[in-house]
């Protein structure tokens, strides 16, 4: 087997390879930078920040904020030399009589400021309708600090090139020292300072980073020419995260080709499964995908509501009054959402209302607690709260992909608690199981209300006498969220845990952000098991 | 018609500012190759609404400049949407510096020449003129039948100006601009219990027909109230418009000749054919694409300035042609006019109405629309999904009863060479102009129940 010691080597030889001959380069610049925008704590961001809420509140807004984005993008493509990528952006909203405007442009200049302050009080006091309901916003909000950074070691925009090249072109170099297997890997490292913004005085710069693959991973392979037969494992190289390029530095994914092999190679002999009722195993990545949609996703208030009836839909967990304190599971399921956890995608120093976010009970012991909330739409939950002796407000879930778009409730890093009195593991799950499966990477899609689904695995194990038997192939999960918590039976503790980047579209236009989704492994009885199509 | 360029109130940039732009870019690239610039322009307004009032709401414009620098076969590329010549000097040099990275290679090919291209019409003063106050305006009217009738609805307007233009130091120099409207909107029921919806996208706002679409949003709801779960299984089933094109676009996603030549692709023959010339669909099925088309027009070149010709892609149910890159046609074909996809197609209609489809079915469903159709798998072009927004089982003849949504697993393939009757081709709701007829087709395949309303 090649050791990773070779592997090394045949990345460095990988990146010298492709360089040119220095003839043929003697002109070119040895800088990327690109950076020309202010960035965070330069005083004419406050400037620019100012000019636009003055001329929002001259126009006959009641409350504006403006947001300026600055992104930072380097973009690898299956080893070739990056893209560098700026896009600047500034986008105003605005309040008059409980009606918002709201008003985006590219060009940071004082004039520019002034005309989108001035457009988002005009359009807001045409979006005034007489006998609807107007915005509240609830309590003016704390100061937040004039400056926060997500903790990244290595500022991954900064990192040489040549570093990142040689680290993914050995990924795939490494990758195919095995018989049929390769890595395809577009990295994306994102660098983002965004600007916040009020007329009730808040003012701040945060810079968030983003490092996720876009459709990328390690993709190993079998065939079986006699058999006629292929098998397969992927893993996802990298996920959405806001760590650094350390994320990269221990290679543990690397590491783990020969074990994909290994998995890709059982699958050629792998019997197609019996459709049926089975106890499955999930290990921690399964049910990332599980809460993300079947929980992160159905609590989202403005989805609770209707408010994305058009778009993604609405939510099979309304409506609130009779979902709230009702039982979602028997055991003790604890799932909480928050904006704070180091590496989190979603993690924030505020959000786009300029809340500090935070941490949010989605469910409580078995019980549904609460929702991913806004400034706007908090007040929805305002009775639940007061009857709860909970703090009314948002949880600083407004969130938008750039200044351009109007910030909406979007998922903050999402928790299912794993069990603390015990710490199991995957294989101590699995041992615990007479007859069943156990699935490995398995993803899931949902329908517009989040109600049913149907989900696959990576790779797929029959499970007997709490053993990991054959391999089985074709196996599709079905379920319907309110029997997939209540058919919950064990959790998995510390140690069965993942955590997995998720992207979420949403609204018209669509607009898209990260959040992390972490989760232990767990047993669900009794789930409907049927052969054919991928999730 | 010929195309005029239209005052565009400083929203996007012009063809003399595209232009102006290019020439300072080519005066910064001082170290010879080639460069190729591609511009996107754009405004965008907006209205959306939920719960009977309106939730968000605006205005945006953006402009992102692309430079692909190229010396002796190796490349570099940036993206910035900084427009000043400082900025746009340091993304030159940024662009530059990757090419250390690359490979030199000799017979890299060239950016194209310049190509002549078509001049459709695609500039609507409706559209462009549709500004905050009338938006706020058109959808208060909107909202107020559903209010009346105590029903909730949500919709989104959206009306946009953008431009696309790709110029580089080989001549091209492609410019043009186009309007886009939308409308949709989903009417439910306070209680959840029922859904309705109706959409479209048009050049023009105002050949949407916005009331009559809200309307049958409006009725779709009322008509689904308390859906009954029904057996899934093989059905008669009738698609509607937009249910064809939920479907059928994964078709014009896979019309690629050199896919279907490499295998894998459901247009793949044996031995590295594609199944040009063969019959893959029931011989009523023709579909079109056409920059031209005074229904379904589209800017006449693609990102990397391709120009669009009219083609005929599927003639009465034969494959007739496959797009096909640049690089393709050199290789292959021994020309250097590529056959790009603009994933716009128009499908010819029939003659059966809606109507006449239900009258004559036995027993069978018919489908609003699908939702959430991803590829299971590329070779037969199976897809899975979901019906959303109103589905009924029709027995006798007659609409019987409200169904439950259902999943299904089916190809197009299948589907179109099932066709029983067709209807009338309309424009439908997508993010290429696309026109569809409804079609009633046998043994589709649902497989299971979803409870989502």
């Amino acid at each position: 087997m090649t050791s990773r010691r070779k592997f090394i080597f045949l990345g460095s030889l990988g990146a010298a390879g492709a360089i040119l001959p220095r003839s043929s380069l003697s002109g070119l610049a040895q800088s990327t930078a690109i950076d020309t925008a202010p960035r965070v704590g330069d005083p004419l961001l406050r400037e620019l920040a100012m000019a636009a809420l003055d001329a929002a509140k001259s126009a006959g807004a009641s409350y504006a904020d403006v947001r300026l984005t600055l992104t930072r993008k380097q973009s690898f493509y299956y080893g070739n030399a990056p893209i560098d990528g700026e896009h600047l952006a500034v986008g105003v909203r605005a309040l008059v009589d409980g009606a918002w405007g709201f008003v985006a442009g590219p060009r940071w200049t004082m004039s520019e400021m002034t005309r989108l302050g001035k457009d988002a009080a005009i359009q807001a006091k045409a979006n005034v309708w007489d006998g609807v309901s107007k915005v509240n916003l609830g309590a003016a909000l704390p100061a937040i600090p004039e400056s926060w950074s997500h903790p990244v070691k290595r500022d991954p925009i900064d990192v040489p090139i040549d570093e990142k090249l040689d680290y993914i072109r050995s990924a795939e170099a490494w990758a195919s020292t095995f018989r049929s297997g390769s890595a395809s890997s577009i990295i994306i490292f994102e660098r983002q300072d965004r600007t916040f913004a009020s007329t009730e005085g808040l003012f701040g710069t945060q810079v968030l980073y983003n490092t996720f693959g876009n459709g990328s991973g390690i993709n190993v392979s079998a065939s079986d020419p006699v058999l006629q037969r292929n098998g397969s494992r992927s893993v996802n190289l990298i996920t959405p995260t806001s760590a650094g390029f350390e994320v990269f530095n221990d290679g543990g994914l690397i590491d783990m080709i020969p074990v994909l092999y290994d998995q890709a190679r059982q699958q050629l002999t792998a019997e197609q499964i019996q459709p049926s009722r089975y106890d499955i195993v999930f290990d921690g990545v399964s049910m990332t995908s599980l809460v993300d949609q079947s929980i992160g996703a159905a609590l989202e208030l403005d989805r609770a509501v209707g408010l994305e009836a058009n778009a993604g839909g609405t939510s099979y967990m309304a409506p609130l009054d009779t979902v709230l304190g009702s039982e979602l599971s028997s055991v003790k399921l604890n799932v909480i959402g928050e904006r704070s956890s180091v590496n989190g995608a979603a993690t924030v120093g505020w959000d786009d209302d300029g809340v500090a976010p935070k941490s949010l009970t989605y469910v409580k012991d078995g019980r549904v607690h609460d929702y991913s909330t806004n400034r706007e739409h908090a007040e929805l939950l305002q009775s639940w709260y007061a009857s709860n002796n909970m703090t009314a407000g948002s949880h600083g879930c407004a969130f938008s992909e750039t200044a351009m778009d109007f910030p909406l409730i979007s998922p903050p890093n999402i928790r299912m608690q794993p069990d603390t009195s015990a710490d199991r593991s995957f294989n101590d799950l699995v041992s615990s199981v007479d007859n069943g499966l156990a699935v490995i990477g398995g993803r899931c899609s949902m329908d517009h209300q989040k109600l049913t689904g149907r989900g696959s695995g990576e790779l797929i194990y029959r499970v007997r006498n709490g053993k990991l038997a054959e391999v089985v192939r074709g196996a599709s999960y079905l379920f319907r969220s309110p029997e997939l918590w209540k058919a919950l039976s064990v959790i998995g503790g510390q140690s069965s845990l993942a955590t997995t980047g998720f992207t979420s579209n949403k609204g018209q236009p669509r607009s898209t952000t990260v959040h992390s989704v972490t989760a232990p492994a767990a047993i669900i009885k009794n789930m409907s098991v049927i052969v054919g199509g991928s999730e | 018609m010929r195309y005029i360029e239209p005052d565009n109130e400083g929203r996007f940039l012009s063809r003399a500012d595209t232009e102006d732009l290019y020439d300072r870019i080519i005066k910064l690239c001082t170290l010879g190759g080639d460069t190729s610039v591609y511009v996107d322009t754009r405004w965008v307004g907006n209205l959306r609404w939920a719960r009977n009032r309106i939730s968000t709401a605006g205005e945006m414009t953006d402009h992102i400049v692309r430079i692909k620098r190229t010396i002796r076969g190796a490349d570099g590329t940036v993206v910035t949407n900084k427009l000043d010549n400082e900025s746009l000097r340091l993304a030159i040099g940024s662009a530059e510096a990757k090419m250390r990275y690359e490979r030199e290679d000799l017979d890299y090919i060239r950016p194209t020449p310049h190509q002549p291209y078509l001049e459709p019409d695609l500039w609507s003063q409706s559209t462009f003129d549709l500004n905050a106050i009338k938006r706020s305006e058109a959808a208060r009217l909107l909202v107020s039948p559903a209010r009346e009738a105590k029903l909730l609805a949500a919709g989104y307007l959206e009306v946009s100006a953008f431009t696309r233009a790709v110029f580089n130091t080989r001549g091209m120099h492609a410019y043009y601009v186009s309007t886009r409207s939308e409308y949709s909107v989903t009417v439910r029921n306070p209680y959840g219990t029922a859904s309705g919806w109706a959409g479209m996208d048009h050049v023009d706002w105002s050949k949407i027909d916005a009331a009559a679409l809200s309307e049958k949003a409006m009725e779709k709801c009322i008509a689904s109230v308390d859906p009954k779960a029904i057996e899934p299984g093989r059905y008669v089933t009738i698609l509607e418009p937009q249910a064809v094109h939920d479907i059928f676009q994964m078709v014009i996603a896979s019309l690629d000749r050199s896919s279907a030549e490499a295998g894998g692709s459901v247009f793949s023959d044996s031995r590295g054919m594609s199944r040009l010339g063969k019959v893959v669909f029931d011989e009523r099925i023709t579909v079109k694409s056409d920059p031209m088309d005074p229904d379904c027009g589209y800017i006449p070149f693609n990102g990397e300035g391709y120009a669009f010709k009219p083609v005929t892609w599927i003639e009465n149910g034969v494959l007739k042609e496959l797009a096909y890159d640049r690089s393709y046609a050199l290789q292959m074909l021994g020309h250097g006019i590529a056959q790009p996809n603009s994933y716009s197609y128009h499908m010819n209609g029939g003659t059966t109405s809606l109507e006449e489809m239900i009258s004559t079915t036995r027993r069978g469903l018919l489908v609003t629309r699908f939702d959430g159709v991803g590829i299971v798998d590329y070779s037969s072009l199976l897809c899975n999904g979901l019906s959303r927004d109103g589905l009924w089982l029709i027995e006798n003849g007659k609409i019987k009863l409200a169904a439950k949504n259902m999943r299904f697993n089916e190809s197009p393939m299948f589907v179109f060479n099932n066709v029983e009757q067709i209807g009338p081709a309309e424009r439908v709701y997508g993010y290429a102009p696309a026109i569809t007829p409804a079609v009633k087709v046998r043994d589709f395949n649902f497989t299971s129940l979803s409870d989502a309303i």
